[in-house]
């Protein structure tokens, strides 16, 4: 039976790296008594495979996690069983059981919001209205939003306009915030970095890699014309 | 979220920074206003290599049941973060409450091997105290050193306050009662360190005076005060199976290099190889009760979630109840897909039959460690392997569908002959023909034999301590030697060779049997730079060489120099229980190539039966 696990990375552990946080899943549930399906051959491994890998230092509130197990499971005893064997900052918020044929996770995946936090001072001392502004002039009202991307094998100058499907530039509580929602996937995928590195260059500031906080806060898919949380795409109604 | 040391620019700088950010599983946390005693456990590496020390954990579960201590770890920083360390002048903290180790009653570190004292070094020079215990006051942690190293800890002795000799588990609790007692009554280092040493296992080096004749070796060893003991007796655990034992390790984040489970089914071993500390130090050898096995092999599954289980001892076919605790393991692990993993096991029909239950043939090597070419040197050596067991049980791993064999042996050893390493390269061609007689259509392609050869380390406490080594010079021309051998045998296709480096050898040799006048030596080399000794990309010959060269010692003293039989050698104050006589007789028996039979066969009265357990005792049980 497939199962979807939804789960927050948030403070230290966001320097944990995707592989590790793999390791730390499947040592978490052979703490519990939840009944994980097994590949065949001579060394069996926990079928579960994570939607999107999340870059070292980046947290997130909205993560997914796809597994299989061989028997129908307690939603919240499960819930409940895996988050007494987490570790501070890691925390199961959700299990969805799929459809019988549901695609996984990583396969479907077509957006993420991200809200991004500001610590870099000569940002924070931005005036509120200049920063409000930027919702248009820096987004709404460009044609284009170009940036230069490198690669291992080349560097190219592209538009990441199309890929931002949101952006809002706000203030809450004197901290100067962005609200992103970003092609992510196979298809198209950007990265946040890129967005702030073009705002820094939009505002004429040198980038500084070290002067924001990325938080993730939802993974979606598309069906039809609409996004919908991966918790929601292809969970089946039982259970 | 939890306090942190390094900033987040600083953690998403250098590599793995979830070596320093602590919170892994089962890792403790208290409040150090709570508890009368703050100890920084530190094995002096990086994360991933002392993460994987049992020894680390079974003392940091162990001192965290008491209420009155918290104790947390430290490993040694990257080189990476080292320069960072320096340059923004942050102090060295514990993983778990991330404050600096200079404000801990205690840094207690583990001595594994003598390639990391540089890194000890790095230790108390990033906490920001001074290198050499005299220069510490009451406002700096006492340093206390322990492990198997600590069996000659003479080189390193100006560094540490304190010296821990033999098993952990058995006397820091009266080490700790006598602080909390010294802090309560006002504390003054001195008084408290000549109380110390009146504890049984505890080595004070400052409280003893050395002197020197004049070809340089020792003409006496004595304690400063009246009171002081002379002898330092090592502490063992006697009833092994009651002892402490973390059934809830801490769970690394990151990979490390051992990543699982591990229960210690012995301590000691019965065989008595001449060359081998292990095996004299850690005498008797003791079993643990197989029920306490099976109750801690669920208990720490439970608690850890570790996919593979190994166990941990010298020589784990020794271990009485092996198949019925193998068998145990299958039934409640396998199913469970957990692996099970089977280190240093003699190569025989059983062993290659549970074997063939829990790894992937075809993928897996079998290890033999034959030690030397020849049955004469092996008799030298006491090794108590024969050829004929090694042919049979490589026949009988062949036939099981293994065709990959690795051979360990040593060179150098004493009386070593060019037959002896020729020997090496005949018996790996004697294996190869092995693999060679099972008809062609029922092999799996070629064999693979691996020879790897070490150069041999005369270690205190052994048989061998009064053993000369030999120039780097030597050594390469003895690996030369095997190789040009291996390379003329008939199968040398299904042949690999490859050895150690001989400079560090030379080193190791000279910490292994060095006395107080090697301290300088070491913070001279630190002081160049030299650190993480034990990693090749590291290390720096010609650094060490300019270190000797400018405190003028001579590494030859240490290494060539042929040692009397009376000369009084640093490491005589302490007391393992196995005599010097029976060391003697040994080494005697080494030169005759007379074998001594293992424990289990016929005790040799090495006199290790003091300590009242064991394998002593096994057959009046």
């Amino acid at each position: 039976m497939k199962m979807r696990l939804k789960f927050e990375k948030t403070g230290i552990v966001k320097y944990i790296g995707h592989l590790d946080l793999m390791r730390f899943f499947q040592k978490a549930f052979r703490r519990t008594s939840i009944d994980i399906s097994f590949t065949e051959g001579f060394n069996p491994h926990q079928i579960m495979s994570f939607a999107m890998p999340l870059g070292v230092g980046v947290e997130s509130v909205g993560e997914y996690m796809d597994f299989s197990v061989n028997s129908p499971i307690d939603i919240k005893k499960s819930m409940d069983e895996l988050n007494a064997v987490m570790c501070e900052g890691i925390m199961v918020t959700g299990i969805y059981p799929l459809i019988d044929n549901a695609k996984k996770a990583m396969s479907i995946i077509a957006l993420a919001d991200y809200i991004i936090k500001f610590d870099d001072e000569i940002i924070r001392n931005i005036d509120e209205n200049t920063w409000d502004t930027l919702n248009d002039k820096f987004y709404k009202n460009a044609l284009e939003i170009s940036i230069l991307k490198k690669t291992k094998k080349s560097e190219k100058i592209v538009d990441i306009k199309p890929m931002i499907k949101k952006f809002r530039a706000y203030t809450e509580n004197d901290e100067k915030l962005l609200f992103l929602s970003l092609d992510t996937g196979s298809e198209n995928n950007l990265n946040p970095r890129l967005v702030v590195e073009a705002l820094y260059h939009y505002l004429n500031i040198e980038y500084n890699d070290f002067g924001y906080h990325i938080k993730r806060t939802e993974l979606y898919a598309k069906k039809d014309n609409n996004y919908l949380t991966l918790g929601e795409y292809e969970c089946s109604a039982t259970l | 979220m939890s306090k942190q040391a390094l900033s987040d620019q600083i953690l998403m700088s250098i590599d793995k920074s979830a070596r320093y950010i602590g919170n892994e599983i089962n890792s403790i946390k208290k409040n150090p206003e709570h508890v009368d005693i703050r100890f920084a456990i530190c094995f002096p590496d990086v994360y991933e290599i002392g993460m994987s020390h049992l020894g680390i954990q079974i003392l940091y579960d162990m001192f965290n049941k008491r209420e009155d201590v918290y104790c947390e770890r430290v490993y040694s920083p990257w080189v990476d973060l080292d320069k960072i360390l320096r340059k923004e002048n942050i102090k060295l903290f514990a993983l778990e409450s991330q404050d600096p180790v200079i404000d801990f009653d205690f840094l207690g570190i583990t001595l594994q091997y003598e390639m990391c004292y540089t890194n000890i070094l790095q230790i108390l020079d990033l906490s920001q105290m001074p290198l050499y215990a005299k220069d510490r006051d009451e406002s700096f942690p006492l340093v206390i050193g322990g492990g198997p190293c600590a069996y000659n800890p003479e080189p390193i002795a100006d560094f540490f306050d304190l010296f821990y000799i033999g098993e952990g588990e058995v006397t820091y609790g009266a080490l700790f009662e006598l602080y909390k007692k010294h802090k309560k009554e006002g504390y003054d280092k001195k008084k408290f360190l000549l109380d110390a040493s009146q504890i049984k296992g505890i080595y004070v080096p400052s409280l003893y005076q050395v002197t020197y004749k004049e070809d340089g070796t020792i003409n006496s060893f004595k304690p400063k005060y009246e009171n002081v003991p002379a002898i330092v007796e090592k502490q063992i655990v006697t009833d092994f199976s009651r002892s402490t034992y973390p059934t809830a390790p801490v769970v690394p984040f990151i990979k490390a290099t051992q990543d699982r489970m591990m229960l210690e089914i012995a301590r000691g071993c019965i065989r008595g190889c001449r060359f081998c500390q292990a095996g004299m130090i850690y005498r008797p050898n003791r079993q643990k009760d197989l029920c306490k096995l099976k109750e801690d092999a669920l208990k720490i599954m439970e608690n850890t979630g570790h996919e593979e289980v190994s166990l941990s001892s010298l020589s784990s076919s020794d271990y009485t109840y092996l198949g019925e605790l193998v068998n145990f393991l299958i039934d409640e692990f396998k199913s469970k897909e957990v692996n099970i993993s089977l280190p240093s096991l003699r190569i025989d029909n059983f062993s290659l039959d549970i074997m063939s239950h829990v790894q992937d043939v075809k993928k897996s090597s079998l290890t033999f460690a034959p030690e030397a070419g020849t049955q004469r040197l092996r008799n030298v050596i006491n090794k108590g392997l024969t050829k004929e067991q090694i042919l049979n049980g490589a026949r009988s791993a062949f036939n099981g569908g293994w065709q990959k064999v690795k051979l360990y042996f040593m060179l150098g050893l004493p009386t070593e002959t060019e037959e002896d390493m020729e020997g090496i390269a005949t018996l790996a061609e004697d294996i190869s023909e092995v693999y060679y007689e099972i008809p062609k259509d029922q092999r799996n392609g070629k064999c693979q034999i691996t020879v790897s050869t070490s150069f041999f380390v005369p270690k205190p406490f052994t048989p061998f301590q009064w053993a000369p080594m030999l120039t780097s010079k030597d050594y390469v021309e003895k690996a030369k030697f095997v190789k040009s051998s291996i390379r003329s045998q008939k199968n040398q296709k299904s042949i690999k060779y490859s050895w150690h480096e001989a400079d560090v050898t030379i080193l190791e040799g000279v910490f292994a049997r060095g006395d107080r006048k090697i301290s300088k030596v070491i913070e001279t080399a630190y002081k160049k730079g030299c650190i993480y000794d034990a990693w090749t990309d590291f290390y720096d010959n010609d650094k060490w060489l300019e270190a000797f060269d400018e405190c003028g010692i001579d590494i030859g003293f240490y290494t060539t120099r042929k040692r009397e039989l009376d000369e009084i050698l640093p490491w005589d104050f302490i007391d393992i229980g196995v005599t010097r006589k029976f060391l003697k007789k040994e080494w005697e028996n080494a030169q005759n190539e007379i074998v001594t039979p293992n424990c289990r066969e016929k005790c040799s009265g090495c006199g290790a039966k003091k300590y009242n357990g064991g394998v002593c005792y096994e057959n009046e049980a």
